[in-house]
């Protein structure tokens, strides 16, 4: 089984690939949250993300929009 | 309400026309203090034109229109599909929350601090929003959505809105004249709503006041044989062919100018007298137009077989909705003020949507021919609508009024169109129209005041 795809939020190119990021990616965030991004307006700044975990359990199974600075990682 | 003239002294804003003499100051166009107060009695209260459906079909599709000299967001909805209209101005410190003209999105976001909307308008994040030493508990995103407007209507694909709640409904807004735009807004077989517009449509500044070409360029048929003189001499205004054909039999219909002084709407109108629609005549060059458009003509000839046309439409003239709307058979267009002398002018130009493409590309290259700046007819218009401004700003220009004279007294009230005033084709009844619905609302505390919320108001000056 191929290892998910790392991707390299960091520096100038980060932020090209934070706009690119594919529905689908994985992305944890820095409160250790964990989703599925549903959508993405390409917009450099947000996706629509599908929460699995998260440090609020009332927001696990909901959709929110995460800025890119509450970011940790993403894979996919 | 009154304006303070400090150099003249105080007037009020009834001074400034003399419905006797059938004269209206010019300071009603040139003076920035009243073009203030249009924006707030006038463009505030009334049911503003935004666009058209056929701009925005699908789901995070928008346009950036305009409602007076502020921007809206017309926007389709991701999940409910429904239009909706929002100030284009984040709710924190007020930058444009879209740049763009039109395209589509999932999200609004301010490029200051990241407030993010979605396409309800709802405040869908901020910038550090989850920040433990940010908003904390002081951002409640549900009271913070985008401005949406007080009432929104999809009109057979046209779209409008006002600001205020208390305005009467969209039909009772247009009055007699609702018949009129639906007309309008029927493809060439009758079909209600059948009508897409071209993409990208023309837009493009004045420097004149909003109120030279939005009350006066409808039904202002003296100025043809002059203002046109050289594009009929070439015969450039039977460009869509070589030359309309004759009917060769008659349509018993009456022409005249129209003006309601109540709802300020008005135009060129024609009555017909008998059910059914005109024949068709061909007046295209390219190949298979004629045809198409025979063969619709037809098809609404069928529909209308019991009916009597409304008063405007194929061939039956253009009209003014007040404030700043012209509309007619193939286009329509309107007036966005951006300060006293300084007004943006958009036409949208309709085509049948299921016409087929040579027929579109026809409507196409007509439009773009008549038109705008560099449309041969319109461009004769602009000569005389950006000139206006200049001459009669000056201290001495200012004491001369304009003259609103033409048919004053001899226009009637006709029964095929209650409320309506009926005068000859070549007068300006339907722009003084205009002015008595003008003042109105200059005058008006609210929608009470104003017709038709207030059923007894009767706002005629003259």
């Amino acid at each position: 089984m191929a290892e998910a795809k790392q991707y390299n939020l960091t520096g100038q190119d980060g932020i090209e690939v934070w706009r690119n990021l594919p529905e689908g990616a994985t992305i944890t965030l820095i409160n250790g949250a964990e989703g599925e991004v549903t959508a993405n307006p390409r917009d450099g700044n947000w996706v629509l993300v599908k929460f699995a975990s998260h440090p609020d359990a009332s927001k696990v199974g909901q959709e929110e929009y995460v800025f890119f600075n509450e970011v940790k990682s993403a894979t996919g | 309400m009154v304006t303070i003239l400090r150099a003249r002294g105080d007037r009020s804003i009834r001074s400034f026309i003399d419905a006797e003499k059938g004269t209206i100051s010019r300071e009603l166009y040139v003076n920035p203090e009243i073009f203030e107060q249009e924006m707030e009695q006038i463009f505030q209260r009334c049911w503003l034109f935004l666009g058209h459906e056929s701009q925005i079909p699908n789901p995070g599709d928008f346009i950036v229109s305009r409602m007076g000299t502020e921007e809206v967001i017309v926007v389709r909805d991701r999940k409910d599909h429904q239009l909706r209209a929002f100030l284009n101005s984040c709710r924190h410190r007020g930058m444009k929350v879209c740049r763009y003209d039109q395209g589509n999105s999932l999200v609004f976001t301010c490029p200051f601090h990241a407030w993010t909307y979605d396409t309800q308008g709802h405040l869908v994040g901020a910038g550090f929003g989850n920040h433990p030493e940010a908003y904390t508990d002081t951002l409640d995103k549900e009271q913070w959505g985008l401005t949406e407007v007080a009432q929104f209507k999809n009109f057979y694909g046209s779209l409008w809105a006002t600001w205020d709640r208390k305005a009467p409904s969209f039909e009772e807004y247009l009055g007699p004249f609702t018949e009129s735009l639906r007309h309008c807004l029927q493809s060439s077989d009758g079909e209600d709503g059948g009508l897409e517009m071209f993409q990208p449509f023309q837009r493009h500044r004045l420097p004149t006041n909003w109120k030279v070409p939005g009350f006066t360029s409808v039904t202002d048929l003296t100025h043809t044989a002059m203002t046109h003189r050289s594009a009929i001499a070439a015969g450039l205004h039977e460009d869509r062919g070589e030359g309309k054909e004759k009917p060769t039999k008659p349509f018993p219909q009456e022409k005249y100018a129209i003006g309601d002084h109540n709802l300020g709407h008005g135009g060129m109108c024609t009555f017909y007298l008998q059910p059914g629609v005109p024949e068709y005549t061909n007046e295209w060059y390219e190949p298979g137009v004629d045809d198409y458009f025979r063969e619709s003509t037809e098809k609404k000839a069928q529909l209308y077989a019991n009916r009597v046309l409304a008063p405007h439409g194929w061939g039956g003239g253009h009209f003014a909705i007040f404030p700043a709307v012209m509309v007619d058979s193939w286009r329509i267009r309107y007036y966005h003020p951006h300060q006293v002398g300084m007004t943006e002018r958009w036409t949208l130009c309709g085509v049948d949507k299921d016409a087929p493409k040579h027929v579109k590309d026809a409507l196409r290259h007509y439009a773009e021919r008549f038109n705008g700046p560099v449309g041969f007819f319109e461009s004769d218009d602009m000569e005389n609508w950006n000139y206006v401004f200049p001459a009669s700003q000056g201290a001495q220009a200012r004491k001369n009024d304009y003259f609103f004279r033409n048919g004053l007294g001899h226009g009637k009230y006709d029964d095929r169109l209650p409320g309506v005033v009926v005068n000859g084709s070549y007068t300006e009844e339907a722009h003084r129209a205009r002015f008595s619905r003008w003042l109105a609302f200059m005058e008006a505390n609210s929608w009470d005041d104003l017709y038709p919320v207030n059923k007894s108001a009767n706002h005629r000056i003259w």
